[in-house]
């Protein structure tokens, strides 16, 4: 059975070196949730807290129906995995999956069996008797996880698991670990400051800045309405485009401002009554090349052309900014080429100048 | 000058003796005779009879290989009315030296461990403290010490003198683990917490035996000290108790006929035999313990 974590009005630290302050968040059963966030932000300081491996100053951590804020690691339900893979150097990997059970008095073929099932989900099976030191990295982290499954924990909890390791792998081990969310259906906490590892894996992204969650929400929602000019920032790659201007009502209408020109708002994009300074953000997609689509556009200069494979991006330089574009892989064009870009208006997100705010 | 690109180049470049290796050689071989000199002047007279020695050829070599005066220092030399030999102070200093070790070394490994780990309150003011006891001069702490053990009904004792080499061995010990074990990664601590282990499980299944290099490290310098040391032996241990430096020093210092040099040398070889063996024999963990935590792993 999936077993829900909730963490209420949590402070870690104390006085005016608090890392975290007044915390709140909900995690349901079975969830796959991933707190993201730049480094300092406090994700891996929350992740420490839930596993009991750091005291609170104050609120209450709940793993179901028990409060578990004085509890001890062992007695949690949890299992952790680290970045640093964090296997005991001196046991071959059946001693390392089968230490947790020793130290709880698991009797033996009880334990063999569960060293054996686990060694098959994980394909650990030709390892079993090789010390850490002679796996490679990606093994090592699925021993690591083992360690974490052969305890039949209910709450998993990573803490950039992938980050030592190489594109090729990490890419493979995260679709394990998605696969793996899927067969077991655990509630899943996973810490990273990779946005794709985020994107990828989650139900629901936390992202976090200064111990305080910016926005909770699907992959999908963060992405395509993100809440605030940080998270906007954070996300994507390359980043949003942001264009300063003015939301101005004119004969019941209203139309965005900027040094781009001026232009009239769909009615699907944020109205106003009143002038009011805004950022408009334009995702590399939401920009396109030459005048056909019918959007409002303007001149610019191509700067610089990144293959990326499946898709080319597009530097322009206008007169007001360095602008992105996202466009197919078999792209044809060349640096110092003129081309109008068009803005998609009606698709792009609005945050107010002061708050940062999405409106 | 040497031309930088010859255009025969190829391959490995090849090995020249510079002025300035020479020079090194030289200082290695000076050094190195420096301390053999005197080990083979003291090897040499103890198998030369009084006459050979009196005839002030000091670095000769002995007429024939006469081993009677190591038997004499061992067993019959005489240290005042007692003409014991170093025997007996080498099996007192045996058992001295054994206990005071194994304790000292996993005492220092649990204090380091926990000071590393655990950070109880107070626990960096402890360290500095007892970093600080560690560069006192003992001989500072020997009166209160005396009363100390007294006090305990120790003083005079085999089991006093274990003590004080225990405690004065203390502060080097947990200063030797603790930055040992700041190099292992916190991880490791906390997954196994996670698993489920405490203090002891913990350390001894995990700690100890990641700590095998600094084990042999620690042990060999508790042992050579504890082995070499005069002043607490002298003070503490008792006369049943006296070690080996002590007994050596009394057959040295005795004062009554003529001084017998090839049994005072083979006396000093023997006493200084048992630390030279200990190194040669793990030199090689040695140089790894020294050296481990300077390389990431």
């Amino acid at each position: 059975m999936p077993v829900p974590v909730s963490l209420r009005s949590v402070a870690i630290g104390y006085g005016s070196t608090a890392v975290v302050k007044d915390f709140d968040l909900e995690i349901a059963a079975g969830e796959f949730l991933v707190l993201l966030g730049p480094s300092g932000c406090g994700k891996s300081t929350l992740l420490n807290a839930i596993a009991g491996l750091s005291d609170l100053s104050d609120g209450e951590i709940w793993i179901g129906e028990r409060n578990v804020t004085w509890a001890d690691p062992k007695d949690r339900g949890i299992g952790m995995v680290f970045q640093s893979y964090a296997l005991y150097p001196n046991m071959n990997v059946e001693k390392n999956l089968s230490f947790g059970l020793q130290v709880a008095g698991m009797a033996k073929d009880e334990i063999a069996r569960r060293v054996k099932r686990t060694a098959a989900i994980l394909q650990l099976e030709p390892y079993l008797q090789r010390r850490p030191a002679a796996l490679s990295g990606g093994q090592r982290q699925r021993v690591a996880i083992g360690r974490a499954l052969v305890r039949d924990v209910d709450i998993f909890l990573f803490d950039e698991p992938l980050s030592n390791l190489d594109a090729k792998l990490r890419t493979e081990l995260r679709v394990e670990i998605k696969k793996l969310h899927q067969e077991l259906g655990s509630t899943m906490i996973y810490v990273t400051h990779d946005q794709v590892e985020a994107m990828t894996l989650a139900d629901r992204i936390a992202i976090m800045r200064d111990g305080v969650i910016q926005q909770l929400a699907s992959p999908r929602e963060i992405y395509h309405r993100p809440a605030n000019l940080f998270v906007a920032g954070f996300i994507g790659s390359p980043a949003m485009n942001l264009v300063s201007g003015a939301l101005v009502p004119k004969a019941g209408k209203t139309f965005f401002r900027s040094e781009l020109g001026t232009f009239e708002l769909p009615q699907s994009a944020p109205q106003s009554a009143e002038e009011r300074a805004v950022i408009a953000g334009l995702r590399p997609e939401q920009i396109v090349l030459g005048t056909a689509s019918g959007l409002p556009g303007f001149a610019a200069k191509v700067s610089v052309i990144e293959a990326m494979g499946p898709d080319t991006i597009l530097w322009c330089e206008a007169e007001s900014g360095v602008f992105s574009l996202r466009m197919p892989g078999d792209f044809a064009g060349a640096v110092g080429d003129s081309v109008t870009l068009g803005l998609d208006l009606a698709n792009a997100s609005y945050f107010d100048s002061a708050s940062g705010k999405r409106l | 000058m040497r031309d930088p690109f010859p255009a025969t180049a190829r391959g490995q470049r090849p090995q020249r003796l510079t002025t300035a290796r020479i020079g090194l050689y030289a200082f290695l071989l000076i050094a190195a005779l420096f301390f053999l000199l005197p080990a083979y002047v003291m090897i040499v007279t103890s198998f030369k009879s009084m006459g050979e020695i009196r005839s002030a050829q000091i670095f000769s070599l002995p007429q024939m290989l006469d081993w009677s005066y190591w038997l004499e220092a061992w067993s019959s030399a005489c240290a005042g009315v007692n003409c014991n030999g170093v025997s007996v102070g080498f099996w007192n200093s045996v058992k001295i030296t054994v206990p005071a070790t194994i304790l000292s070394v996993l005492l220092g490994a649990v204090t380091g461990y926990a000071l590393s780990f655990w950070k109880p309150p107070g626990s960096k003011l402890l360290f500095a403290a007892i970093t600080i006891g560690g560069f006192i001069p003992l001989q500072i702490f020997l009166f209160p010490m005396v009363r100390a053990t007294a006090a305990l009904g120790l003083y005079n004792s085999l089991a006093g003198i274990v003590l004080v080499h225990v405690v004065f061995g203390l502060p080097l010990t947990t200063l030797l683990f603790r930055n040992y074990y700041a190099a292992i990664p916190v991880e490791l601590f906390k997954a196994a917490r996670v698993d489920g282990a405490g203090f002891w499980r913990i350390f001894y299944a995990l700690m100890l035996p990641l700590s095998l290099p600094m084990l042999v490290v620690a042990g060999l310098m508790q042992m050579t000290g504890i082995w070499n040391d005069f002043l607490l032996g002298l003070v503490f241990a008792g006369r049943d108790n006296l070690p080996m430096t002590v007994q050596l020093n009394n057959i040295v210092t005795t004062t009554t006929g003529q001084r017998e040099y090839n049994v005072h040398m083979a006396a000093t070889v023997l006493t200084a035999l048992v630390p030279l063996v200990a190194y040669f024999v793990s030199g090689r963990w040695f140089v790894r313990g020294i050296t481990a935590g300077s390389v990431k792993g």
